[in-house]
């Protein structure tokens, strides 16, 4: 009997070992395999990174010769980079877009033209309506960075696309291309439930420039906090002059801190005198600290000597950062700022504000000190004199006509 | 001709100024990193360096700094060439020292001219 049973109570174990054994050796398996793909993978890029480097190599110099002086030899480039056989293009054709978001002028002229006869504009055109979500935000980019004015009305189209990666690229492809009429739309999106995310809105709307700032008083004025918020914040940006009356306005009475916070920068920005005594006012007033701070920072950016002593009285504030950016700004006052600091720094008005005094003398002292660098710098010119005398470099400094 | 040290981590970039610099009739050095082209500056000092802010290693705003910190280099006119265009990277840019700065996307022209004006201006 018990030579029946025994093996009979050992089997669970065997069967349990393997299927350990066979788990592991399943793992072991996967394990390989994967490190065989990814090594088949890096191999594989590599291969095409050396073949794509090979082949693009004798036309790299090409590429460049775009940007020559020489005008002749800049159309001998672009025709030739024109005539490319299909595979020296698409190796040659990352570098060229790589290019395309660095540069202006006229290489990026040359680079569009370029394009244009390859069929490469108008392959994006028709990828703007492709099915993929990837081509149809590869297209977007592409036509902004050609500036590639025709696409953007299916550019605005692009605003509502399910995607949003597509949305986002069709927003900053319209700023590139300079779609002052795409301002008010983008705006929009802010409150449609934060369709576009607010800084790729406010980086496109900032390319646009002042040709927009009708719309930005406009959204200054929306129901929804955000869309002011970022209207407020670029009138600042591009130092939309025209506009700060408006600024005033929502620094003054808008129902939202956060707008009245960045109404407070941008008037800084802006640099208009007309700022300095409503943003003193917010400065001494029993406002919200964080508002009161940028505040003061905006009195030093707007840099007028008037505001020195309600900066000055803020130096004792025990709100640590009102403290610290009106001493701050009444470094950036000239010598009304710095007479008054130099007052506080001795203990007169108290030792909170004796400290920020002291702190923002520090480090004028400290900038004053790296600034007296550039003049002792004689050394260097007789550095530069052995050289001259090596024939290295000709005259006071070389420089070709 | 001038000898310009240029820092610039896109190859693309890199090539494209060197290319342009030298046409006009530079010399140029360029360098992948921050690193290699402040090690060039003191072993050779030059007469203009273009750096870009944001490469491997140090950046271009450290490199500037470094310049100016030492005697033999600190008369060397720096540009600064970046994607940075907030107004505070360009305050920040100048604070490092730096003679110049120039926004990407750039005219490859119009940064070959800012680099004679700067030469110029140092010259004067």
């Amino acid at each position: 009997m018990s030579a029946v049973t025994a093996p009979l109570s050992g089997a669970p174990a065997v069967g349990l070992t393997s299927l350990t054994t066979a788990a592991m050796l399943t793992l072991a398996g996967c394990v390989a395999l994967l490190a065989i793909l990814i090594v088949t993978a890096r191999v594989l890029r590599g291969v095409r990174v050396r073949r794509r480097a090979r082949l693009s190599a004798p036309v790299r110099p090409v590429l460049l010769q775009l940007a020559a002086e020489d005008e002749t030899l800049a159309a001998r480039s672009l025709a030739a980079l024109a005539a490319l056989d299909r595979r020296q293009w698409r190796a040659i054709e990352p570098a060229m877009m790589s290019l395309l978001g660095k540069v202006r002028g006229e290489l990026l002229s040359s680079l569009a033209r370029l394009f244009y006869e390859r069929g490469v504009t108008a392959r994006a055109v028709r990828d703007l309506r492709a099915r993929s979500i990837v081509r149809r935000a590869r297209a977007a980019t592409l036509l902004g960075d050609l500036a590639h004015t025709a696409a953007c009305p299916r550019l605005h189209e692009l605003l509502d696309d399910r995607s949003l990666d597509v949305r986002v690229a069709s927003a900053q492809a319209l700023g590139r291309v300079g779609d002052c009429s795409a301002a008010g739309p983008m705006l929009g999106k802010l409150a449609e439930n934060k369709k576009l995310p607010p800084h790729v809105v406010a980086d496109a709307l900032v390319r646009l420039g002042p040709g927009i700032r009708g719309d930005l008083v406009a959204a200054a004025g929306h129901s929804e906090p955000l869309v002011r918020a970022i209207a407020i914040e670029i009138l600042g940006l591009i130092k939309a002059v025209g506009a700060t009356e408006a600024v005033i306005e929502a620094l003054r009475s808008d129902p939202s801190d956060e707008v009245r916070i960045r109404a407070a920068r941008a008037l800084g920005r802006i640099g208009m005198p007309t700022a300095v005594e409503p943003l003193l006012t917010v400065v001494q007033a029993g406002e919200l600290p964080a508002l009161r701070a940028v505040a003061a920072g905006a009195l030093g950016d707007l840099g007028a000597a008037e505001a020195a002593p309600g900066l000055a009285a803020r130096l004792n504030d025990p709100a640590y950062h009102v403290a610290h950016n009106a001493a701050r700004s009444l470094l950036r006052l000239g010598r009304d700022g710095e007479a008054a600091l130099a007052e506080a720094a001795v203990g007169i008005l108290g030792d909170r504000a004796a400290s920020h005094a002291q702190e923002a003398l520090a480090i004028a002292a400290i900038d004053a000190e790296r600034r007296v660098h550039r003049p002792v710098r004689r050394r260097a010119e007789a550095h530069a004199e052995g050289r001259r005398a090596e024939g290295r470099i000709g005259g006071p400094r070389a420089v070709r006509p | 001709m001038a000898t310009v040290v240029l820092a610039e981590d896109d190859p693309d970039i890199r090539d494209l100024v060197a290319f342009k610099l030298r046409q006009v009739g530079h010399e140029v050095r360029p360098f992948e990193d921050g690193v290699s082209a402040l090690t060039s500056a003191r072993e050779d000092v030059p007469d203009i360096a273009i750096l870009d802010i944001m490469m491997p290693g140090i950046s271009g705003l450290d490199v500037c700094r470094e310049l100016r910190n030492d005697p033999l280099t600190a008369d060397v006119p720096v540009i600064i060439l970046t994607a940075r265009a907030q107004e505070s990277d360009i305050e920040a840019g100048f604070a490092a020292g730096a003679d110049d700065y120039i926004v990407k996307p750039f005219s490859p022209r119009e940064l070959a001219s800012r680099v004679q004006a700067v030469l110029a201006r140092v010259q004067a």
